[in-house]
C-alpha cells in the first residue's frame, strides 16, 4: 500500500521525494502524523534523514528525476535482439570499470545503480557454488525500461551523468516490425530518449541454423533505426565476434547498415577475447565523444504576428 | 576549536590498535601533536592497551560498540584542538550498506564531522574472479578464488556505494569537485605487503588495489584535499597469542610507523591526523 500521494515517492524505499527529513511532515504523506501515528507506520527502525534518494537497482523512468535535476542525462540505448548481448556487454563494461577505473579520458565518479551492476556481474564472476554463466534472459514482464547510471567527470573535469538502458531484445523485434505495437512501447521510449545507440548483431544467431530469420530481423531493425535516429550517433557492434559469420550474411548487413546507418561505425566484441574488450572500451569512449560533439543546430523561433517578442528597445 | 573525525573502516582493518598506539605515542610525547591534558577517559582503549602491552593482538571490536574519545592536542603550531576519535565495531557499516538506512548515532556522528579517516588494509583485498580474470591470467588459486566468491559485492562498490550515502547524508554534491570535508586513505597493516607491492608507495598500491573507488576519489576530490598514506600501527604481526618479547620490552609507543604519500617513513604514527586538521587551525 502506498503510504504517499504522490507517484514519485516511495518513502519504505527512498528518502522524501519532496525533501522532508521526516516523512510524516510531508503534506503527501498518507501514513499519518509525527503526533498521531497510524497503522501505517513505517518501519520502527527508520530514523529522521536516515535515507537516501536512490536504492541501487537499476533505475525505472520515474527515478531519473533526481539525477536529471543536476544537469543534462546522457541515455545510451542497447538495442538489438534477443541474446545478442546486450546485457553481457553492461556487465564486461562494469567489469572492466572495475579493474581500470577509466573509459579513455572519462573517469568513473560514481553510479547510483551499483546494486543493479553488482547483481548482473555477479553472473561473470567465479565461485564454487555460482560458475561461471552468461547473464539470464532478460525479462519482457515489465514495459518499462531498466536503466543503469554510471557517472563519469571528463579530462576537463566536467562531470556527466550517462544511463544505459538495459531490454528485452524481443521489444526491438515487434518495434521493427510495428513501430504503433502496443508492446513496443518501451523500445518507442528508448528510441525517443536516447542521445545515442549501440546496434547489436548477435553472430551466433547469424551463424546458427536461424541465420536466415535473424538476418532478416537485423535488417528490419537497421532500416526502422536508421529512420528514427535523427542524426543521433549509432556505434554497430558484431557480439561475440569470436563466433565466425558467413561473409554473404555479413555482406548482407553491412550494407543494410551503411544504407541506413552510414555515420555508424562497426565494431567487433567478444567477452572472450582481450582485443574483443578492448573494442568495448573504444565503442564507449566513441560514443561518450560523438555524444558531447553532437550539437543540434540552434534555431531562433519565428514570431511574425507577435509585436513584443518584435521588439528591440527603444533608442 | 574542535575537530571531530569521521573514521570509516570494516572489521578487522585495525581501527581500534591505531586508536590504542596514538595514545600511547601522544602520552610520551613520540608524535607529531602533543597532548595538553591527560586523556579524561580511556576505557574504549583499555583492552587494546592491555593485549599490546603483553605483545599480543587485540581481540576484535564488539559490533554494537560506540564509544568516542576526546583528546585535547596542540599542534607544532600551538594551536590548540580537541580531537574526538570514534571507536565502533567495523560491522556497523555493513549495516548501513545492507539496509541503506543510517542510524541516529552515524547521523550525528557524519554531520558533526570535519574530516574523514578512511582505513583500508590491503592484504584483505581479494578481487573477484570473473570472465575478464579467466581471459587475463590463468592461475593456481581458481579453486581458492571460487570459495571466496560468495555473492559479496567487491570491494571497490562497497566502499564507493558506502561514500556516496555518507555525502548524501552529509548533504553534499559532488558536481563540482569537494574540498571538504579533507579525506585521508589509510592503508593499514603495511607491513603485510610484500617489499615489492612497498616499494610502490601508498597512491600506486591505493590505485592497484581498488582502481575504481580510487577513481572516484580522483573525480570528485580536489587534488590537495585527498592523500594516500600507509600505516603500520604495530609495526609489526601480532596475534592474540604471540607474547612478542621484543614488543612488550619496547612497548607499543616505540612501534609502529607511517608512510607518507611520498613514500618516506616516519615513526610518528599521527602525521596523517596533523595532514588532515592543519587545514582547519
Amino acid at each position: 500500500m502506498s503510504l504517499c500521494k504522490s507517484k514519485l515517492c516511495f518513502p519504505t524505499e527512498t528518502s522524501c521525494f519532496e525533501g522532508h527529513a521526516d516523512v510524516k511532515q510531508c503534506s503527501k504523506w498518507i501514513g499519518g502524523t509525527s503526533n498521531n501515528p497510524t497503522a501505517n507506520e513505517l518501519p520502527s527502525d527508520l530514523l529522521i534523514g536516515s535515507q537516501v534518494m536512490w536504492t541501487g537497482r537499476a533505475l525505472g523512468t520515474i527515478d531519473l528525476l533526481p539525477l536529471s535535476s543536476r544537469g543534462y542525462l546522457k541515455v545510451i540505448g542497447l538495442i538489438g535482439p534477443a541474446n545478442a548481448g546486450k546485457t553481457s556487454f553492461l556487465i564486461t563494461l562494469y567489469l572492466l570499470l572495475l579493474k581500470e577505473g577509466k573509459i579513455g579520458t572519462y573517469t568513473f565518479a560514481g553510479s547510483t545503480t551499483l546494486s543493479a551492476w553488482e547483481l548482473l556481474a555477479s553472473h561473470l564472476r567465479h565461485s564454487a557454488q555460482h560458475p561461471l554463466s552468461f547473464p539470464p534472459h532478460t525479462t519482457s514482464m515489465e514495459r518499462v525500461p531498466s536503466l543503469l547510471h554510471l557517472a563519469f567527470r571528463d579530462e576537463h573535469g566536467k562531470y556527466q551523468d550517462v544511463v544505459f538502458t538495459d531490454t528485452p531484445g524481443e521489444w526491438f523485434i515487434k518495434w521493427a516490425a510495428s513501430a504503433a505495437d502496443v508492446a513496443a512501447e518501451g523500445a518507442r521510449w528508448i528510441i525517443e530518449k536516447s542521445d545515442s545507440f549501440i546496434l547489436f548483431a548477435d553472430s551466433s544467431a547469424l551463424a546458427g541454423a536461424q541465420r536466415g530469420a535473424a538476418r532478416q530481423n537485423l535488417v528490419d531493425l537497421i532500416r526502422r533505426l536508421g529512420a528514427e535516429t535523427k542524426n543521433r550517433p549509432v556505434e554497430f557492434v558484431w557480439a561475440k565476434s569470436d563466433l565466425p559469420v558467413k561473409q554473404e550474411i555479413k555482406d548482407q548487413i553491412t550494407k543494410a547498415r551503411q544504407d541506413f546507418l552510414p555515420e555508424a561505425s562497426e565494431n567487433a566484441v567478444s567477452v572472450l577475447s582481450e582485443t574483443g574488450c578492448h573494442e568495448l572500451v573504444k565503442v564507449i569512449e566513441l560514443l561518450f565523444n560523438r555524444i558531447n560533439t553532437h550539437k543540434e543546430p540552434l534555431r531562433e523561433p519565428y514570431h511574425p504576428n507577435t509585436p513584443f517578442l518584435a521588439y528591440r528597445g527603444s533608442k | 576549536m574542535t575537530s571531530r573525525i569521521l573514521l570509516l573502516g570494516p572489521p578487522n582493518v585495525g581501527k581500534t590498535h591505531y586508536g590504542a598506539v596514538l595514545l600511547e605515542k601522544w602520552q610520551v610525547n613520540n608524535s607529531a601533536l602533543k597532548l595538553i591534558t591527560p586523556v579524561e577517559d580511556l576505557t574504549a582503549f583499555n583492552e587494546a592497551r592491555h593485549y599490546l602491552s603483553e605483545g599480543k593482538a587485540a581481540p576484535h571490536t564488539s559490533g554494537d560498540r560506540h564509544k568516542d574519545t576526546h583528546f585535547a592536542l596542540k599542534t607544532n603550531m600551538d594551536k590548540e584542538i580537541n580531537l574526538v576519535w570514534p571507536d565502533y565495531g567495523g560491522e556497523q557499516l555493513n549495516s548501513v550498506l545492507a539496509s541503506r538506512r543510517i542510524p541516529s548515532e552515524w547521523c550525528s556522528r557524519i554531520q558533526e564531522a570535519t574530516t574523514w579517516f578512511i582505513l583500508i588494509r590491503p592484504s584483505l583485498i581479494q578481487p573477484l574472479t570473473d570472465i575478464l580474470t579467466s581471459v587475463a591470467s590463468r592461475t593456481n588459486d581458481q579453486d581458492k578464488a571460487r570459495t571466496e566468491n560468495e555473492r559479496r559485492w567487491d570491494t571497490n562498490a562497497w566502499w564507493i556505494e558506502l561514500l556516496q550515502i555518507l555525502l548524501a547524508v552529509e548533504g553534499i554534491s559532488y558536481i563540482n569537485k569537494i574540498s571538504k570535508p579533507r579525506l585521508v586513505i589509510g592503508l593499514s597493516c603495511w607491513d603485510e605487503l610484500s617489499p615489492e607491492e612497498r616499494q610502490l608507495g601508498p597512491l600506486e598500491i591505493f590505485k592497484s588495489k581498488l582502481p575504481l573507488f580510487a577513481s572516484f576519489i580522483e573525480s570528485n576530490w580536489n587534488m590537495n584535499s585527498w592523500s594516500v598514506w600507509g600505516i603500520s600501527a604495530l609495526g609489526k604481526h601480532l596475534s592474540d597469542n604471540s607474547s612478542d618479547e621484543n614488543y612488550i620490552d619496547s612497548g607499543p609507543a616505540e612501534n609502529g610507523y607511517v608512510v607518507k604519500p611520498d613514500g618516506s617513513q616516519s615513526l610518528l604514527l599521527d602525521l596523517p591526523l596533523e595532514w588532515l586538521i592543519e587545514s582547519q587551525v
